[in-house]
């Protein structure tokens, strides 16, 4: 996918796909046809835009251009630190339920910074504290917003 | 029911108390805070802030959070032009131009003309508001179901056409966004659909995740790619914008106000179609249509006018019939019953000091706004010069923060995870992500304004067009639509062309 015509043609494919798989997905809806719109009619309507539409841009992007557009994607350095950024957000999310949201989030603010920005370690650390200072303190204490207090630390 | 000077006086009387002028004020800088923090928008900023009111009197409370409203609206903007990341779907046409003023170096006119903007239009709507809110309630009440579905695939199909020279990826993204709400139960009939089972997916995608995914989570994500030590540094030097530039944004100051108040009253048109209609409108009488998308000042203008506007005309569907036009105006419509205040015509006969003493606020909050933005842009918009490495955790902490406290449950955050991908590599792939983000907000009243529609015709679709308003907005959703192959077509030049407008 170095060209934005080769991507399309791949996105393409991956919508018609997408599209079946809506399609087949909205056979098993289960609703009454006496309705005036049945539940599955919507469903099907998108599917099948989704469907045409993919279909549509796939073999659109399969004509020769006299300009080939070339797509910027990330290099192997770029693909590793957004992945470990993605990692460190999945863990997180993870974390919240059985340590707590505050917690959770100081240690994933502390980390994300410090692993961006490896000479702002004490930053990362006072930033990290701040964050869940306020969350437990703002948010949860004075809003009063149910954020998860830690299964570890209340159950 | 008629507008009274009496009444607006005593409205001011009692806005106008030190009390009320705190929470005023109070209301309007965490607004403008709200709005400014990238990932948090109005209805989440509010939402998560309605608990802290509930130690306050309701005129108070709902004067504060008003203003937070209002003041996310001022706020919002700053994002949109300064990092790119406009936090609502109505904040998108406002980066479209004021992030490429930014990128160009005059981030400082654009984010003055866009506060200029929402003052003359807030003022001016407020005006309307006062004087036609009682009586614009009776038109309103003209609209059936048949009327709202038109007007909100009118409402689509102006984004779709607005995908510019990618109009099919602009319709595979609408088709996205509203695949992303058929997930869970049919509003009408409680029918599961798309749930695979799962009891997760039962309770439906819902819209701040896709929103706060598409734009904030994708963002961080092209900001780490790209390294970025910081984003946009450049340009917040020269807050004030030349004479010039105030001369060529007046017209469209006024035509955005005339758009967003006057679509805004009517319940589904969000600011998120009204900022897309008064930007659309400005591209089309522009004498060279070619600089919108490249930094064009109007383009700034335009959307913020329409934006501070339809939330001003907002309140009068809010309070005349007790409907909300806007998810921002969902959360308001709950804040009003957790005081026991049931918004519809008896508002204005019941409590009337009430009604009036907010209206006034408005005007004080308005004039509060102006002043606390011009002069404070630059301090607003440092928020974003906050060196990405620290600013990017942050805003997925915001991000976490405000998708979490709309339900409460963590679903909503993976899902907002997944929609951060999904706009990752839109915007890669050059898929426009606005029709993405727009119908997933609107398919839940556009769904049950269409079954509504044939329970009343009795299964028959040409009730659309039998109805004169109705058919109104049909035929111009069908004009925009072929407008937009029109231009399509006229500017492929052979090449097959794909834009990158996000």
């Amino acid at each position: 996918m170095k060209t934005q015509r080769s991507a399309n043609v791949v996105s393409g494919c991956f919508l018609a796909v997408l599209g079946v798989l809506v399609l087949i997905a909205s056979s098993q809806i289960r609703g009454g046809m006496e309705e005036r719109l049945p539940p599955r009619t919507l469903p099907y309507a998108v599917g099948a835009t989704i469907l045409v539409g993919g279909l549509m841009l796939a073999i659109k992007s399969l004509r020769p251009v006299k300009e080939e557009v070339a797509l910027k994607w990330p290099d192997r350095n770029a693909i590793v630190r957004i992945a470990i950024l993605l990692m460190m957000l999945a863990v997180y999310l993870l974390l919240v339920t059985p340590i707590g949201f505050a917690t959770a989030s100081a240690l994933y603010v502390a980390f994300s910074i410090w692993f961006l920005k490896r000479s702002a370690i004490w930053t990362a650390i006072i930033i990290g504290v701040v964050t869940g200072v306020l969350s437990h303190f703002v948010f949860y204490e004075l809003l009063g917003l149910s954020l998860p207090m830690g299964t570890i630390f209340f159950d | 029911m008629e507008f009274s000077w009496d009444y607006l006086m005593q409205g001011f009387a009692v806005a106008l108390t030190w009390q009320n002028l705190f929470w005023a004020l109070f209301g309007s800088l965490i607004g403008t805070l709200v709005g400014v923090l990238p990932g948090i928008g109005p209805s989440s900023g509010i939402a998560i802030l309605l608990p802290l009111t509930t130690f306050l009197p309701p005129t108070s409370a709902i004067i504060m959070m008003a203003a937070i409203y209002y003041g996310a609206m001022y706020g919002g903007s700053t994002t949109a032009i300064v990092v790119n990341i406009p936090g609502e779907a109505s904040s998108v046409p406002t980066a479209m131009d004021g992030y490429e003023m930014a990128k160009q170096g005059n981030a400082g006119p654009a984010l003055a003309i866009a506060a200029i903007s929402s003052f003359v239009a807030g003022t001016l709507s407020l005006v309307g508001l006062t004087v036609f809110a009682p009586l614009c309630a009776n038109f309103a009440l003209a609209f059936g179901p048949p009327e709202y579905f038109a007007l909100m695939l009118m409402g689509l199909s102006l984004v779709i056409s607005l995908s510019g020279r990618a109009l099919l990826k602009g319709l595979i993204s609408m088709a996205l966004g509203l695949l992303a709400a058929l997930i869970g139960q049919n509003p009408l009939t409680g029918a599961a659909r798309l749930t695979f089972g799962s009891v997760d997916l039962m309770a439906g995608v819902n819209f701040i995740s896709v929103i706060v995914g598409v734009f904030a989570i994708s963002e961080v994500m092209l900001n780490i790619e790209a390294e970025a030590s910081a984003i946009s540094l450049a340009g917040i030097k020269n807050l004030m914008p030349s004479w010039a530039d105030m001369k060529a944004c007046i017209g469209a100051m006024l035509r955005s106000t005339g758009v967003g108040f006057f679509l805004g009253l009517l319940p589904g048109c969000a600011p998120s179609v009204t900022t897309f209609v008064a930007y659309d409108l400005e591209k089309r009488v522009a004498k060279d249509p070619s600089r919108f998308g490249k930094g064009a000042i109007e383009g700034v203008a335009a959307p913020e006018g329409a934006n501070n506007a339809t939330s001003t005309a907002g309140f009068v569907p809010l309070f005349s019939f007790g409907l909300p036009t806007a998810p921002s105006m969902a959360v308001l419509l709950g804040g009003l019953m957790m005081y026991g205040l049931q918004p519809g015509p008896m508002l204005f006969k019941s409590n009337p000091q009430f009604v009036w003493a907010v209206i006034a606020s408005m005007y004080i909050g308005n004039v509060m706004l102006l002043v606390l933005n011009l002069p404070l842009v630059g301090i607003w918009a440092r928020i974003a010069i906050i060196p990405f490495p620290i600013l990017g955790p942050i805003i997925v902490f915001c991000s976490v923060l405000g998708t979490y406290s709309i339900r409460f449950i963590m679903f909503d955050v993976w899902v907002m995870l997944v929609f951060g991908l999904v706009g990752y590599f839109m915007r890669k792939l050059g898929f426009p992500i606005a029709p993405l983000v727009l119908a997933s907000v609107l398919a839940q009243m556009l769904e049950t304004s269409l079954q509504q529609s044939l329970l009343i015709s009795q299964g028959s679709p040409l009730i659309f067009f039998t109805r004169p308003i109705a058919l109104a907005f049909m035929v111009l959703s069908a004009i925009s639509i072929v407008w937009g192959i029109w231009a399509q077509a006229k500017r492929k030049d052979g090449v097959i062309v794909e834009e990158t407008d996000e």
